[in-house]
């Protein structure tokens, strides 16, 4: 299903894997609003894929569309050659996905251990769990505590704990650095390029220095279509590319 | 003081029954943000299905002890199941849809209501009893019918399966995580719909027991008994804080012992005071009792 693509752009000799996750001309809309309009763009597995893109530009939309939670008005999602457009999401989160959200959304009135025993699926094992554990002691050690008594930077660590207490395919992970203070920034990009080598990532990430060191490849979103798609140190070698599309001060 | 343990013991169990329509309320509530007002129906199915089994199996006016347990059992499924079929058919194309689906709960309520008088027709009609249940026990001089007793039991029975249910189940985590952020559950690969339909059925069949049980507290069986009791339920779940059970149980309490305080020293004042009791509440706490803000 991908002939298509290989005979319009020719792959680089390295990247002969196919894709783990495809999209093609993807349309969406929340409301009367086209927000997604015709995004394509590839998820190569075992590369950290950022997207970037100003406020609005459609990252967040783009990911709810690929986990299902707004269905895409027309256009074809596939995943591990699977086409997953239209299942509904805990269907296509089961295929192996791991996903966390913008704003972290931990759940607040149930203990750090509830929130990591409600994600597990079946077929979770509890050496995973240790293995997790291990990446962030700080939850075991807060076990029996209520999330929402947590400090921003420890939501988040479970916030991304809940994403690796399964074995998934693919990690989606809404900007990990929102919000927090420089020095936790620091300690999540680290948690997270811990798992890098070991897993596909999708990744929308506003502060460049957090996605170039986490990033592989990037796909810049503009107005909902995408005006980027290649190797991240392009974005970072390229300043013009930065001032059009992600801004003045991406960079702090 | 006789008199007062009477009241007291009878004021819990008229608590212990708005509690068990009161919980089911909350419960779903809490998990679908749906307001049922299609309970009230439940409750009614349920004392006319026990009612209906009861007599159908004897012709005599008090019922056998096994026939009655077997008549809450099958009662508790029938309207567990009802409900169930309700959530699947009419409430789930209606999620996002909150507007509609008040209407449709009420809708369903009074149809289901009306069909209980099309039926079995709309007068009241005895509810024959194990002899047992309808005899006295003497408390501090008190003659207190037995199914006081048994409703007050039947109630801390859920009160503490229910407290079980939420807090050491994966389902009760699930109604948990899902009152929060229903988006983020289903994004955890948990299937909402699947809770949704268990939540709305565990309502309906706690709604099917409290109509049995109201049956044998009231002595009979009318269409409009549940959705009479239902007004009750509903301010208990106000005044105990929308989504907590433990609140439910106890704003029941109080409402039932003033309700039956009221009604036994004047004639008027027991529906007053409790009405005036969800006015004081929501002006000064609106959230309720134990409720957190939703």
């Amino acid at each position: 299903m991908t002939v298509s693509a290989q005979t319009a752009v020719p792959p680089p000799a390295e990247a002969v894997a196919p894709p783990l996750l495809a999209l093609t001309e993807v349309h969406a809309y929340i409301g009367e609003s086209h927000i997604l309009q015709g995004i394509s763009f590839e998820v190569t597995p075992g590369r950290v894929t950022v997207l970037l893109g100003r406020n609005g530009a459609g990252k967040t939309t783009t990911l709810r569309c690929i986990l299902g939670l707004l269905p895409p008005e027309r256009g074809e999602i596939v995943l591990n050659g699977v086409s997953i457009a239209g299942e509904r999401p805990h269907a296509i989160v089961r295929r192996g996905i791991g996903y966390v959200p913008e704003d972290r959304d931990v759940f607040a009135g149930l203990t750090v251990a509830e929130n990591l025993k409600l994600a597990q699926r079946s077929g979770a094992t509890p050496e995973r769990l240790a293995t997790v554990h291990e990446l962030f002691p700080d939850l075991l050690r807060r076990a029996g505590q209520r999330a929402g008594s947590l400090s921003g930077g420890q939501q988040q660590m479970v916030a991304i704990a809940r994403a690796l207490v399964n074995e998934n395919q693919l990690l989606v992970i809404d900007e990990p650095s929102k919000g927090l203070a420089p020095v936790v920034v620091r300690e999540v990009s680290e948690a997270l390029r811990a798992i890098t080598g070991t897993s596909t990532m999708l990744l929308v990430e506003q502060n460049l220095a957090v996605a170039q060191s986490l990033g592989d490849d990037a796909v810049i979103l503009d107005n909902g279509r995408v005006v980027f798609a290649g190797p991240i140190e392009q974005v970072m070698d390229d300043d013009d590319l930065q001032a059009r599309y992600l801004g003045a001060g991406a960079r702090a | 003081m006789s008199t007062i343990v009477l009241l007291t013991l009878t004021g819990l169990a008229l608590g212990a029954m708005y509690f068990l329509l009161a919980s089911g309320l909350s419960l779903i509530f809490g998990l679908m943000d749906v307001l049922n007002f299609a309970h009230g129906a439940f409750f009614t199915w349920g004392a006319y299905t026990a009612w209906w089994m009861i007599t159908e199996t004897t012709s005599a006016s008090s019922a056998s002890t096994a026939g009655f347990l077997l008549a809450l059992v099958v009662a508790t499924i029938v309207v567990a199941l009802m409900a169930a079929l309700v959530e699947i058919g009419l409430l789930r194309p209606l999620y996002r849809r909150p507007i509609f689906q008040i209407l449709v709960t009420l809708g369903i309520g009074l149809a289901l209501s009306q069909l209980t008088s099309v039926i079995w027709r709309p007068d009241a009609r005895p509810f024959p009893q194990p002899r047992w249940l309808t005899q006295t026990t003497t408390v501090l001089g008190a003659r207190v019918p037995n199914n006081r007793f048994l409703l007050i039991a039947a109630a801390i029975a859920v009160l503490i399966g229910m407290l079980f249910f939420l807090r050491r189940t994966r389902y009760g985590m699930i109604v948990r995580a899902g009152a929060e952020n229903r988006e983020m559950v289903q994004a955890l690969g948990i299937d909402v719909d699947r809770a949704f339909t268990l939540v709305f059925a565990l309502g309906g069949g706690l709604a099917g027991l409290g109509g049995v049980f109201g049956a044998a507290y009231f002595g009979s069986v009318n269409p409009s008994i549940g959705s009479v009791n239902l007004i009750f339920a509903f301010i208990v779940v106000v005044v105990g804080g929308l989504g907590s059970i433990t609140g439910s149980a106890l704003a029941a309490v109080i409402i039932g012992l003033a309700q039956q305080f009221g009604n036994y020293y004047t004639t008027w004042a027991g529906d007053f005071i409790v009405v005036l009791l969800l006015a004081v509440v929501l002006l000064i706490r609106p959230r309720g009792l134990l409720g957190t803000l939703h």
